[in-house]
């Protein structure tokens, strides 16, 4: 697995140093919250609504065991002993003090994990599919490019202080699963008819209150020119970007009110100035971060046990249908440990679950740790030989639901339990329809699909590209829920649209259950719900929920 | 104009007590490349920060240092807070004004981050390490 190098270690410590300072100065009243405000937000820190919420960085989504027991011990000293997986493969605390943040970013230094920009107008947290190194359908390991953009965009002099938050996806493999076209830039890792290996790069996507799918500004880019193409698309964003209006500030904005065209002029002058410049990566270098990415040997092991356990238990079988994705090393599997137990809180982990996974990606995975954009978890490497002690062992642990890509597998913002702009509570929705919704054999009827909650217009449960939407609003003091239809964030980006007038929370999940019975009604043999929303419309859900 | 009193002028090396005050200010929306020919005959442009929170000015510095080739002294004026000395720095500013009575805090906020993963204008203070930088990159941290 990647080890960050002794520079990052240095760089690192300095940086906590430098935040220790901060902190210090705050807590005597030397600086003002306005004035600390700025530097907080530059260290992962929101002040929320009711206490601080420190978000730490998992860089392409990527864990070690070690490192996932110390984010279980600073659960366990530091909050609530819990902690809570983002859609931006990110872990969040809700209930740090003031006093404690220097200590636990100490802690974090410790194991390379950190809070750099995680917040503010600067380039955030690097996202890449959560199977990067491990699927069958991978072109390249996405994560030796989010790691080059990692290091660039650390700490950069030029691009602190952007017009808005910026964020950057890579996928190295056919099927998108790092939403690329929904991002302020997305990458998709390309072979040119020369075999030389490059980029597609998408730019202006994203979600928020003005959903947009991303434009292609270059089909295709070499590889060795990554950094300065991207440096001169921020440069056009950060000078030409909005200030005026925070909500018109992302680069969706300008490149819809620019135009694909104009936009793509305006890079690639800035990028003919640049493009063999002091950016144009060094081989050696990228080659250093590919060996880190190699992955682990792994021999091939007969996986007898897996096959008998399958026939003869069904629970076991049922587990294995929904919970494993097809590894590039056939006896082994991407094994999917769901955070969306029938009634549970999206993403939260306790800290002894958080140790159990650590164990268990000891065991059984090679060491290695993902956090899904779905909030899920993941163990990339597990032999096939030992999927039944896996699933034995998660199952005593509380962690052996089998519903990842099913109706349970619910993707929700924090919402108003927690966040200071949600409009409505998204978490008690979420339990709300996964306990109404919680037969198995239901589950399996209704097949693949997503429900994505957010509790606000800014949309961090990705509502807009859930193939059920749902948008918490408030509405003369009552909270109130939006429904929508048809979004997916695959590489066949579409945005949800609005089904009609809203429910109250009461009314949200018998309006779900009829659009569910309404696809099972006109879904063609193996026909999936985004598949039938797709051919069908809106319409036969609209009149099975508000027909007579 | 004769200098604020209450400012005073701080190069990465310290502060500079004879203050020319400059020819030419940029302000955030402006087009340096359009002033092209004022900067070219000024020996001093400030470049003016209506916020800290508006980073359109780092961009600036830049297209003066690295587009239009300007030598003279950068000076960043305005709403900068301390931890953008080293961002402005190595931008390719020479020099900043600041409240007098910050200016310890200044002088100190410059020093506490050494290292850096990309290649800027002005990297003499920094070691830089990074994607583009090969092993003579890696080794000038590792001496840090």
């Amino acid at each position: 697995m990647y080890v960050q190098t002794e520079i990052d270690g240095a760089l690192l410590a300095q940086r906590t140093a430098q935040f220790r300072d901060q902190v210090a100065r705050r807590l005597s009243g030397e600086l003002s919250e306005d004035e600390f405000k700025p530097l907080r937000l530059m260290n992962g820190l929101y002040l929320q609504l009711h206490a601080y919420m420190l978000r730490v960085a998992i860089p392409y989504g990527t864990l070690s065991a070690d490192q996932m027991d110390v984010l279980a011990d600073i659960a366990e000293r530091y909050d609530r002993g819990y902690g809570h997986f983002t859609t931006r493969q990110n872990i969040q605390f809700n209930w740090p003090r003031l006093e404690d943040v220097p200590d636990i970013l100490d802690d974090l230094a410790k194991v390379g994990l950190h809070a750099i920009q995680t917040s503010g107008n600067c380039i955030r947290n690097v996202t890449a599919d959560p199977f990067a190194g491990a699927v069958a359908d991978e072109i390249d390991d996405p994560r030796v490019w989010a790691e080059v953009i990692r290091q660039w965009s650390t700490l950069h002099p030029e691009f602190s202080f952007l017009p808005r938050k910026f964020k950057i996806a890579v996928t190295g493999a056919a099927h998108d699963r790092a939403a690329t076209w929904f991002h302020d830039i997305g990458l998709i890792v390309r072979e040119n008819a020369g075999g030389e290996r490059g980029f597609e790069v998408l730019v202006g996507g994203g979600q928020g209150r003005t959903p947009m799918i991303a434009r292609q500004v270059r089909d295709f880019l070499p590889e060795a020119h990554l950094l300065s193409y991207l440096e001169a698309i921020l440069r056009v964003y950060n000078l030409a970007g909005r200030r005026d209006n925070k909500y018109k500030a992302r680069i969706k904005i300008l490149v819809h009110e620019t135009g694909i065209e104009d936009f793509r002029r305006q890079v690639e002058a800035e990028w003919a100035a640049i493009r063999d410049g002091a950016l144009t990566l060094d081989p050696s270098s990228v080659a250093r971060i590919r060996q880190g990415f190699a992955g682990p040997d792994l021999p091939a092991r007969a996986t007898t046990a897996h096959d008998e356990r399958l026939a003869r238990d069904f629970v076991y079988a049922r587990w294995a249908r929904h919970n494993l994705v097809a590894h590039r090393h056939a006896e082994h599997a991407i094994v999917t440990v769901s955070l969306k137990p029938v009634g549970g809180v999206p993403g939260d982990a306790t800290a002894e679950q958080m140790r159990s996974l650590a164990d268990l990606a000891r065991r059984f995975s090679r060491d290695e740790i993902r956090i899904h954009h779905t909030q899920n978890v993941i163990l990339p490497h597990v032999a096939r030989a030992d999927l039944p002690a896996l699933h034995d062992a998660l199952d005593a642990a509380g962690l052996a639901a089998a519903n990842v890509g099913l109706v349970g597998d619910i993707i929700a913002c924090p919402g108003l339990d927690y966040c200071a702009l949600a409009n409505a509570r998204s978490i008690p929705i979420a339990q709300a329809i996964s306990r109404r919704l919680a037969e198995p054999e239901a589950l399996e009827a209704i097949g693949p699909i997503k429900i994505n909650i957010s509790g606000c217009i800014n949309a961090c449960g990705h509502h807009h590209v859930g193939h059920i939407g749902i948008l918490g609003v408030e509405r003369k003091g009552e909270e109130q829920y939006q429904l929508t239809l048809g979004g997916r964030s695959d590489e066949n980006p579409a945005i949800g649209r609005v089904l009609g007038p809203g429910f109250t929370a009461e009314g949200v999940v018998p309006a779900i259950e009829k659009i569910l019975e309404a696809y099972l009604a006109h879904r063609h043999e193996g026909e999936s719900f985004i598949d039938a929303v797709t051919r069908l419309g809106n319409d036969p859900f609209k009149e099975a929920v508000y027909g007579a | 104009m004769a200098p604020d009193p209450d400012t005073l002028i701080l190069s990465a090396e310290g502060e500079i007590e004879d203050r020319p005050a400059p020819e030419l200010e940029i302000s955030a929306a402006d087009d340096p490349a359009a002033l092209a020919g004022q900067i070219a005959a000024a020996t001093t442009v400030a470049v003016r920060f209506a916020s800290f929170a508006d980073g359109r000015g780092f961009s600036h510095i830049r297209t003066l240092r690295e587009r239009l080739g300007f030598q003279g002294d950068i000076r960043a004026v305005g709403h900068v807070i301390p931890d953008q000395f080293l961002f402005l720095v190595r931008c390719g500013a020479s020099s900043v004004e600041v409240p007098a009575a910050q200016a310890a805090i200044w002088e100190r906020a410059l020093g506490l981050v050494t290292i850096a993963l990309q290649p800027a204008v002005n990297d003499a203070r920094i070691a830089v390490a990074g994607p583009s930088r090969g092993q003579a990159g890696l080794a000038a941290a590792a001496a840090e």
